[in-house]
């Protein structure tokens, strides 16, 4: 089914735009996000609406399964699928027999690109809705019979009620209240997270964590490829660290493209993305990159102040998240090859959104010192190895609701972005081994 | 007026907004390749146009239950207001559309019905991260629509006019962007919070997923990019012809240094997106009322003594 | 009869332009095929809404838009006293900075009231 037959030479010349792509990020693809985004025939949306091609990448737990065909109803046509199977397990589920395979070792863009010029030349068919096209609950008026109430007053109009009223936290003014679920697919909360948020005006008035990241999906431990690195954090074998360290420095420049496109730096995201993608072995290649982002004036604007997490809080999130608020734990402190390698920890003092980038952008520097001086130098077997990113705290949804809570709804993405309980991070030691 | 003045104006502003919205975006594409370190492709110069081309094929979506008549036309009615803007400035001292004595005035009315379809753009979807958008551009707009006003006012003050004729003779010798140094700064902050734009972007933003153009695809999508360079377009028009001399200057004809003047301006602005961050919504209108508009009204101040 | 014809000009090209994007629209839709319910779902991530969106929204700027009513009503005076100053001499900027002062003190006020932030 196409959805319509435009002129060909007008679709020759759209098939030649930059591919717009919406990423639902399944587990198991860290570097998802910076592959499509360091790409220039590539435009990855935060909405699937004006989409043309979704890209889906990792393992989709079956939890996901009906968000994920949600998404995929939700983009125009023409539109076109392509699995991305990072983890190298991952077959589409029944009905997305339509969509393209990638295979973790294959070329992503190109095979985006592809489907993108196939259905938009209508030499691939636009693909049809996958959920049952049913209406989420009929009309229902005000009276016992559902009658009464005409447009959007009264009753249940089209099948979803109103928002109601809720005591408001901060002036007194009683007001609506509008519950929203965001996620598993919103681009900038941890994969497969779904928040359910109340707002008041744009402020977070309530907020719970509906899943976890990582416990709450049901089978998901299962299927990370590393989880046996993930759960110890203590391989029982020597590992480079050479090869940690890059890993490192790899995942926190990702984490920094995401970050910069949050803030609408587009073009920068697209620089660090391609930074990420192949990490530089000399330090001074990011110094340009430091001494651009520490003089975005507008940059430390937008963070400073932000997001503060204080000490006890700080313990908890632990790697970056703590450093960033001055608190020098690091296992790489106790180690005795890093010893030799001259390690410090990397603190900053304020514990804010803005000390959190700077924080990981210094730790990448850092890191790729340390794999230019570490030369062959391994770490001894079952020595702690500090994550770029660690686990969540396991009071994440409490930690996340006390400090989000009040705070506009641009505050509070930025926090959780700053955050980065990254699922995916935790088994970067084994592809780190790989470089 | 002749019947052939009165369509040459109306083609004339037509053709300057289509020829302006594609080189905002060529600029964008070219300051974009700058900043990431890449070379200069050939899609900068023909993206806009495929990118157009896309939004003719793809479909347009919908919400569940949306207000269609509003939503279709709040991207009409931005770009409309866009060309309306354009329309009363200068091309040069012979050359301009609409030639009306109040011209300023105009201008600023036009700017101030933009929030309309912006908001618009958000409620209508019946959607909640583009109806956020739309709440925080009525604060966003509420806190820019004093200094733009304030800015605009301050070069009618020597003019003794509100013609913007009037306003770019006055500079004869001395431009307003010398006499008058917080308004051309304090104008572009409005211009760029008008059409959202790089770190005035409250509206539309990533933590959004696009804000008001979150539930949007196809030709409306285009409409709306178009109407948001089209705005930055009549927004430096006007800047030129207010702070930098619109037509004044030597050797070439004016026409060619308003154009100039025009394009330094669209530079800046359009550049801005990839140099500095989206700032946030409740400290963009704290400063803005704090620090911008009294710095407008001492500008005002020191306009109305230098005139003296 | 100039102002007229001006006028005319603006409106044309405010008209055709709301005409042209609309007539666009329209042509470049004529060929969608009706959006199933799944399609219309409102994008928040994946899930559908609970609730509709529309709802009675909490502007926590109220008080800021209330200084904005006043500072608008200034720029009504304004505009007029830009023109007419120079024939009034020194004693129309006395007024008009006696007029800005009060107004500025309110912008001062509610600032240390911390009423023009919100989160």
């Amino acid at each position: 089914m196409t959805a319509r037959a435009s002129a060909g030479w007008l679709t020759a010349v759209a098939a030649r735009a930059e591919a717009p792509v919406f990423l639902a990020r399944g587990i198991g693809t860290a570097d998802a996000d910076a592959r499509l985004r360091a790409s220039p025939r590539l435009r990855v949306l935060d909405s699937p609406r004006a989409a043309a091609v979704l890209v889906v990448a990792g393992c989709v737990p079956t939890e996901l399964a009906e968000p994920l065909a949600r998404v995929h109803d939700q983009m125009a046509h023409p539109r076109a699928t392509v699995w991305w199977s990072g983890a190298g397990d991952s077959a589409p589920p029944v009905g997305w027999s339509h969509a393209t395979i990638v295979g973790p070792r294959d070329d992503i863009e190109a095979a985006v690109v592809a489907a993108y010029r196939d259905v938009i030349t209508g030499a691939r068919c636009s693909e049809q809705t996958l959920l049952p096209d049913v209406d989420p609950a009929p009309w229902r008026g005000v009276g016992p019979y559902g009658h009464g109430g005409t447009g959007m007053t009264g009753g249940i109009p089209y099948g979803r009620p109103m928002a109601g009223r809720g005591d408001d936290r901060r002036d007194g003014l009683t007001l609506d209240v509008v519950l929203a679920r965001i996620g598993p697919f919103f681009a900038h909360l941890p994969e497969g997270l779904v928040l359910e948020v109340t707002f008041a005006g744009d402020v977070v008035h309530d907020l719970t964590v509906k899943t976890p990241p990582v416990a709450g999906v049901d089978g998901l431990g299962a299927r990370l490829p590393d989880d046996a690195v993930t759960a110890t954090m203590a391989p029982d074998r020597a590992v480079p660290v050479a090869a940690i360290e890059l890993a490192r420095a790899r995942q926190h420049l990702r984490w920094l493209a995401r970050l910069l496109h949050l803030y609408g730096l587009d073009a920068l995201a697209r620089l660090v993305a391609t930074k990420a993608l192949s990490v530089p072995r000399e330090p001074q290649e990011l110094t340009a990159l430091t001494r651009r982002l520490e003089r975005c004036w507008a940059l430390g604007w937008a963070t400073r102040g932000v997001g503060v997490i204080d000490g006890v809080s700080a313990a908890l999130w632990g790697g970056p998240v703590a450093r960033a608020a001055g608190i020098p734990r690091d296992a790489r402190a106790n180690s005795p090859v890093y010893a030799t390698l001259g390690f410090q920890p990397i603190v900053h003092a304020n514990g804010d959104n803005c000390d959190r980038w700077r924080q990981r952008l210094a730790e990448a520097v850092q890191a790729i010192e340390l794999a230019a001086r570490a030369g062959t130098a391994v770490t001894e077997p079952g020595e702690t190895i500090e994550p770029a990113a660690p686990p969540p705290p396991a009071d994440f949804g409490d930690q996340l609701a006390a400090l989000l809570i009040g705070t506009e709804w641009g505050d509070a993405v930025a926090t959780i972005a700053s955050l980065d309980p990254d699922v995916n991070a935790a088994g970067y030691l084994s592809k780190g081994a790989t470089v | 007026m002749t019947a052939t003045a009165w369509w040459g104006a109306i083609a004339g502003v037509g053709l300057a907004i289509i020829v302006g919205a594609y080189l905002v975006a060529v600029a964008d594409r070219a300051i974009a390749s700058v900043v990431a370190g890449e070379p200069m492709r050939s899609s900068i110069l023909a993206g806009p146009a495929r990118s157009v081309a896309l939004g003719l094929v793809q479909s347009r979506t919908t919400t569940e239950r949306p207000d269609g008549a509003a939503w279709a036309l709040a991207p009409a009615l931005y770009l409309g207001l866009a060309a309306a803007a354009l329309a009363v400035v200068p091309l040069s001292e012979t050359l301009l559309a609409a030639d009306i004595e109040n011209g300023l005035v105009l201008f600023g009315a036009a700017q101030a019905l933009a929030v309309i379809p912006v908001f618009l753009n958000g409620w209508s979807p019946n959607s909640i991260l583009p109806l956020i958008g739309a709440f925080r551009f009525i604060a966003q707009a509420l806190s820019y629509e004093m200094p733009n006003l304030l800015a605009l006012l301050s070069v009618s003050v020597p003019a003794s006019s509100l013609s913007i004729h009037d306003i770019v003779a006055s500079q004869h010798g001395l431009w307003n962007v010398v006499r008058l140094p917080l308004g051309l700064p304090l104008f572009l902050f409005a211009a760029a919070s008008l059409a959202f734009w790089g770190p005035m972007n409250l509206p539309d933003g990533a933590d959004l997923a696009g804000g008001t153009q979150a539930e949007t695809s196809g030709l409306h999508l285009v409409a709306w990019r178009a109407g948001r360079a089209a705005m930055l377009v009549a927004a430096a028009a006007m800047g030129a012809a207010a702070f930098l001399g619109g037509w004044l200057g030597p050797g070439l004809p004016g026409w060619a240094w308003m154009v100039v003047k025009t394009l330094v301006l669209l530079v800046l602005l359009v550049g801005s997106r990839h140099v500095a961050a989206r700032v946030r919504a409740e400290r963009y209108v704290v400063i803005s009322w704090a620090v911008l508009i009294p710095l407008a009204l001492l500008n005002v101040m020191i306009a109305a003594v230098v005139a003296l | 009869m100039v102002a007229l014809a001006a006028f005319s000009v603006i409106l044309a090209i405010l008209g055709s332009s709301i005409a042209l994007v609309l007539a666009g629209r329209w042509v470049a839709a004529r060929a969608d095929l009706p959006a199933t319910a799944p399609e219309r779902v409102p994008f928040s991530g994946g899930l559908p809404p609970e609730v509709h969106a529309w709802n009675r929204f909490h502007a926590r700027y109220y008080v800021m838009a209330l200084l904005f009513l006043t500072f608008d009503m200034e720029m009504v005076y304004m505009f007029p006293w830009a023109v007419v100053f120079r024939s009034e001499g020194t004693v129309a900027i006395g007024e008009i900075f006696v007029f800005i002062s009060i107004l500025a003190l309110g912008i001062l006020y509610a600032w240390r009231e911390r009423s023009l932030g919100w989160s």
